[in-house]
């Protein structure tokens, strides 16, 4: 029987002055109660930043924050957009540290190294887990998780996601105590006396044949089968003309069309990003091996809310009877892009049916982390649960 | 999905290390990245590369909590799970590792998920490329060194560019070969790619694939090739194991490298003839097993290969193992090997048939029930005919033989050539009991000198026989096999002879392939493990050391008997990792047990491979066992063998402080002078001469003398065997100091060794009967 407190608290504000939204998100997820130990703020970048975290920071003084800016929040109400959403946790049963770490001063691995320090403050929990925002746009976030994998190795999981900027892929921005920062990575590091449970899954399906990743660098495929990587992905998909040469319609076009790259278990996805119009090239948000096999893959709304269910099932699973204070859910963009705006408001729905009651934060996402139980680590086109036990 | 796990996920894999090794900047922890691939590829928990003492890099735990101890222990074999932090106890699979010296890698993965064996290959293939990925770094880490000593030159900045760019081409033809496995095309177009892929990136006009016939595993099949004519492709359709370089990389399960083909170990006459000069082959793996090889080979003079070269040899081989790594594949490559082969039936030299002509004859011969005898021919020291007056003269006289064996047999029975110099006759109109008759006319037909242009050559055979009644329902394959070995027998007791197969030969010759197949599989599973035997002290009245004696753990046939393996170990020369391994092992544990010596035991091949040395170093320096503590025995047969080389080896060794030791003196040659020419510290009494020794008589005074002669030389004596405590009593009277014995104890594990000596009684202790002519002992460590 726990002994000491632990409670999990959400709200959400889509009041149109950033000052507003932030105390009123923030009220509701504190209700009343004192003893917050960590906010945990996802917010349109509609807002100026900079005034909503000094808002919901007064609302809840000497509490700590990190949070990001994203692409559409995800709400125990429903998936909204230009909107704001905070996790409140609080407790003397929770214990929190947090960090952040720039990606540009450090280099990817070396962030995550960096932050992850941050789990050792929470060692006397006897759950822990590390909460990762970084910034998607900066490189291949595979190399911040492996940074964060090699400091607290397999007894700390790792979950979190990449922030948004409304998909319009320019800039986005992390929130770390006072500090509104881009190119970054911020955690928490959270300890628990309840364990934590951590679902994965994305509900994609390969179509076609595969084709060899003939030529890569990092995150960029420039050829696929000898040709160029851009002209075999638009014509196998048959994308539409607009998609051929307008880097927005590209984009919006290819988010429901990512490369499957095979693995021991299961299909790692990876998001296609940006078309470089001149090189031919694909632009991916992970890096995609040279040498290795690649298919393009399909999803539609029945494999997408599967997918939903198999997540929220796992991470509920892990808490064996114990039913959850709160979801943390990390969806990715594109898998909103499948459903579109009625089958995300389902999506949601059932994520909330899985909560029973309890409090659902989260964001749609530009990559999303969980490392847990040898499962990769980093995700693309995924969704990731964390139930608080 | 069209494409099987097996073929298309680990080659996969494969390519993606490949890159990744190649992409990671200079001055970064190549192993360490290599270490989180192969724990993500593999979806392992934790990961780690360890040489003896250290861990160099690891995946898994907490920055902080890296548990040294528990992960060398695993590496070594020691441990079969490891309990993580955040996984709980996770299975272990350890593969050996030479990119460092000494080096394991090891991966874990949380129970009850294992790894199966397709994994363990990958991992195995993983290992393989770091090392070569590693080897190449250094390569372009000396060619930097190098230039910025000289100032940016210019050459070896283009040497830079260029290796840095075969890299990259070399990604490139392997992700070609990849998308032909992927796209499931032909096999032979699969191999061609591969084949083709190697001649083109590292520009030697010959390349070709030999795979082991999986009906006759001596021998090898080109399953692929390019830049041989059709009569060359016909010549060397079939090889011998072990013969040619490509035989070689297969028979040693090395990269073998030759600059000069001609005068290589076993060429094949026929490259020779057709002017290759340098060539080189890598063994390709199926598993742990090797079943072919990869081989290059140029025409052109002064070719030699540099490191990158070998390293991307090695990694199209790697990628052909992985290719074959499912059964269909190898199945299907079989058929079609096999139909290639049977479109031809005669051999283009002699014009006689050829091997599928003659075991399609044998095979309707034995359909009419006919009885059938079978000769197999082999010609001796043929080799030194084509070494010695060229390979024009060799295909002639082969073509003068074909024509004496046909001239000696009748006109119904069958003369054909097999290849190479082996020839078989198919007797169908005579009797089998004369069979023997016809194998002597051959054989001195054949022992006429023979007259090719510009010479007389004298050629002898050997010839096995087979006697084939009707009631024998064994495959033609079978019976030519059986031939064969009689032949072997024959040239086995002295060439020139023939010999009639009996069932016993092909299960003595099953029996050891058996065991040479276990037993290199029982080196990678570590089933090999060390003993020690204590040896005992009589001035001192305790136990000061140990012999560490290699013993063999079967999972199926339980203990077995090192003299049933330690011979096929030395004819393998897989005794060089096993004596590596030995003297690793023995080393680590008796530095662990403070004040003992241990000696290990050395065999010629060891010796002669040239590594002991630095093997000896390399064990000490990883151990921090004071070299003194470490006495090599070595048998005198190894030492007279070839004494110049064996005295430089061992002053080598004695400078590196370690005793020398002669085990069994006085068993064979028993030359005093080799004994005066040689840095020897420590004679070893065989157990021979203790038996009976108590009883007086020719043992005691055969025992006295080789007593006499180590005082003599101020040998230490060191007297095996001991079983009786008046066979001790005996052997102290003589003047020897140090025993070991069943009378105190059986070479026992190292987890028992010290329980061992501490429960040997007072009563068998020798008693001290002075300090012994030559030695003074002091505080367990012997000095002389």
């Amino acid at each position: 029987m726990d002994v000491a407190v632990r409670w999990v608290g959400s709200g959400t504000s889509q009041l149109a002055e950033a000052t507003a939204a932030g105390a009123d998100a923030c009220g509701q997820a504190l209700a009343g109660r004192s003893d917050a130990r960590l906010l945990i703020v996802f917010a349109s970048d509609s807002y100026d930043l900079t005034q909503l975290l000094a808002s919901a920071r007064a609302t809840a003084p000497g509490v700590k924050v990190i949070g990001c800016s994203s692409s559409g929040e995800i709400t125990s109400s429903g998936a909204t957009g230009s909107s704001v959403v905070v996790m409140a946790l609080g407790g003397s049963g929770f214990a929190v540290a947090t960090a952040q770490a720039s990606v540009e001063e450090l280099g990817l691995r070396a962030a995550g190294t960096e932050v992850a320090r941050a789990s050792a403050e929470v060692a006397a929990s006897p759950y822990r887990v590390l909460l990762l925002l970084s910034d998607g746009l900066a490189g291949d976030q595979e190399e911040i998780v492996r940074g964060a994998y090699a400091t607290v190795g397999a007894e700390v999981p790792l979950v979190g996601g990449c922030a948004g900027d409304d998909l319009r892929m320019v800039q986005t921005t992390q929130l770390y105590e006072d500090q509104v920062l881009t190119g970054c990575v911020v955690a928490a590091a959270i300890g628990s006396d309840a364990p934590f449970g951590l679902g994965v899954d994305h509900g994609w399906r390969r179509v076609g044949d595969a084709m060899v990743v003939t030529a890569s660098e990092d995150v960029r495929v420039l050829s696929l089968n000898d040709e160029p990587a851009l002209d075999v992905y638009l014509r196998r998909l048959g994308a539409p003309p607009e998609a051929h040469t307008d880097a927005q319609a590209f984009t919006r076009f290819a988010l429901t069309h990512p490369l499957g790259l095979s693995r021991r278990s299961t299909e790692e996805v990876r998001m296609v990003a940006e078309a470089d119009f001149e090189q031919r090239s694909l632009i991916c948000i992970a890096r995609v091996p040279q040498g290795g096999l690649a298919w393009i893959m399909e999803g539609d709304d029945d494999s997408v809310l599967t997918a939903t269910d198999a997540a929220c099932k796992a991470a509920l699973g892990a808490l064996g009877e114990r039913p959850p204070l709160g979801l943390l859910a990390f969806d990715c963009i594109a898998r909103r892009g499948v459903l579109g705006d009625d089958g995300s408001q389902l999506e949601v729905a059932r994520i909330a049916d899985h909560a029973g009651g309890a409090p659902v934060a989260g964001f749609y996402t530009y990559g999303e982390i969980a490392r847990d139980s040898a499962v990769g680590g980093f995700h693309n086109q995924t969704l990731v649960v964390l139930a608080i036990g | 999905m069209t494409v099987p796990k097996a073929t298309s996920w680990s080659t996969q894999q494969l390519t993606e290390m490949l890159a990744l090794v190649a992409a990671v900047p200079a001055g970064a922890d190549v192993v360490q990245r290599a270490v989180e691939h192969m724990v993500e590829s593999l979806e392992a928990d934790v990961g780690a590369a360890a040489s003896a003492d250290q861990v160099l890099a690891s995946v898994g735990y907490s920055a902080d909590a890296v548990p040294r101890d528990e992960l060398l222990a695993a590496s070594y074999g020691e441990l079969k799970t490891l309990d993580v932090p955040g996984a709980g106890p996770c299975s272990v699979v350890v593969v050996a590792f030479d990119g460092i010296p000494g080096g394991n890698l090891l991966l874990g993965r949380r129970l009850p998920d294992d790894f199966d064996s397709e994994e363990r290959s990958l991992f195995r293939g993983f290992a393989r490329v770091l090392t070569l990925a590693l080897q190449a770094r250094s390569a372009l880490h000396d060619e930097r060194t190098r230039r910025a000593a000289s100032e940016a030159d210019a050459l070896h900045r283009q040497g830079l560019l260029d290796s840095l760019g075969e890299r990259q081409a070399l990604l490139e033809r392997l992700s070609r070969i990849q998308r032909s496995i992927s796209t499931r095309r032909p096999l032979n177009e699969v191999l061609h790619t591969i084949v083709e892929g190697a001649s083109e990136l590292i520009g030697d006009e010959i390349a070709g694939l030999r795979l082991v016939d999986p009906d006759d595993p001596q021998m090898l099949m080109l399953a692929s090739c390019i830049g041989l004519s059709p009569e060359m492709r016909e010549r060397t359709r079939r090889s011998r194991v072990g013969e040619g370089i490509g035989g070689l990389a297969i028979s040693q399960g090395a990269l073998i490298v030759t600059e000069d083909y001609a005068n290589a170990e076993l060429p094949l006459e026929a490259f020779t003839s057709d002017g290759v000069r340098s060539s080189m082959a890598a063994p390709v793996y199926h598993g742990s097993e090797v079943v072919g090889s990869l081989v290059l080979a140029t025409r052109r003079s002064g070719r030699s290969y540099s490191d990158t070269e070998r390293e991307m040899l090695l990694a199209f081989a790697e990628h052909t193992g992985l290719a074959l790594n499912d059964a269909r594949t190898v199945a299907a490559l079989h058929q079609a090997v096999g139909d290639a082969t049977r479109q031809a039936r005669q051999d283009p030299l002699t014009g006689l048939p050829n091997r599928t002509d003659f075991l399609e004859k044998l095979k309707a011969a034995r359909a009419s029930a006919r009885q059938v005898s079978l000769l197999f021919i082999d010609l001796d020291d043929f080799k030194l005919v084509n070494d010695t007056l060229g390979h024009p003269v060799g295909d002639a006289l082969l073509c003068l033989v074909g024509d004496r064996i046909v001239g000696s047999v009748r006109g119904d029975d069958l003369v054909a050539r097999l290849g190479g110099d082996e020839f078989a006759v198919l007797l169908t109109s005579t009797p089998p009991h004369e069979a023997e008759g016809a194998a002597e006319r051959i054989r001195q037909a054949l022992s006429q000198p023979f007259r090719v242009p510009g010479h007389h050559v004298s050629i002898g055979a050997s010839t096995g026989v087979v006697l084939c009644s009707g009631d024998v329902d064994n495959s033609p394959e079978e019976l030519l096999r059986d031939a064969d070995v009689a032949m072997y027998r024959a040239k086995a007791l002295g060439k020139g002879r023939s010999i009639v197969f009996t069932p016993s030969m092909r299960i003595d010759l099953q029996a050891r392939s058996r065991l040479e197949r276990d037993l290199r599989s029982a080196i990678e599973e570590q089933e090999l493990v060390v003993h020690y035997q204590p040896v005992v002290d009589a001035v001192l009245g305790r136990v000061v050391g140990s012999e560490a004696l290699v013993r063999w753990e079967h999972p199926e046939l339980g203990l077995v008997p090192p003299q049933e393996f330690i011979p096929v170990a030395e004819t393998t020369g897989m005794i060089v990792p096993i004596g590596r391994q030995v003297l690793m092992d023995a080393t680590r544990q008796t530095a662990l047990w403070t004040g003992l010596t241990v000696s290990v035991n050395v065999s010629a091949r060891q010796l002669g491979d040239g590594l002991v040395v630095e093997h000896v170093r390399e064990a000490l320096s990883r151990s921090g066992l004071p070299p003194d503590h470490l006495t090599l025995e070595l048998t005198e047969s190894v030492l007279v063998d070839d004494i110049d080389i064996a005295a430089g080896i061992l002053s080598e060794l004695k400078q590196l402080g370690v005793r020398i030791a002669i085990d069994d003196f006085g068993t064979g040659y028993s030359s005093l002078s080799y004994l005066a020419q040689l840095p020897v510290d420590v004679l070893k009494v065989d157990k021979q001469f203790v038996s009976g020794v108590e009883r007086g008589g020719i043992e005691a005074r055969l025992a006295g003398a080789v007593v006499a002669i180590a005082h003599s030389l101020q040998l230490t004596t060191v007297t095996e065997g001991i079983e009786t405590t008046a066979q001790l009593a005996a052997m102290q009277r003589l003047g020897c100091t140090h025993f070991q014995g069943y009378l105190w104890a059986p070479p026992v594990p190292a987890s028992d060794f010290l329980a061992a000596t501490s429960a040997i009684s007072a009563q068998t202790m020798p008693r001290p009967r002075g300090a012994g002519p030559l030695r003074v002992v002091h505080g367990g460590r012997p000095v002389t």
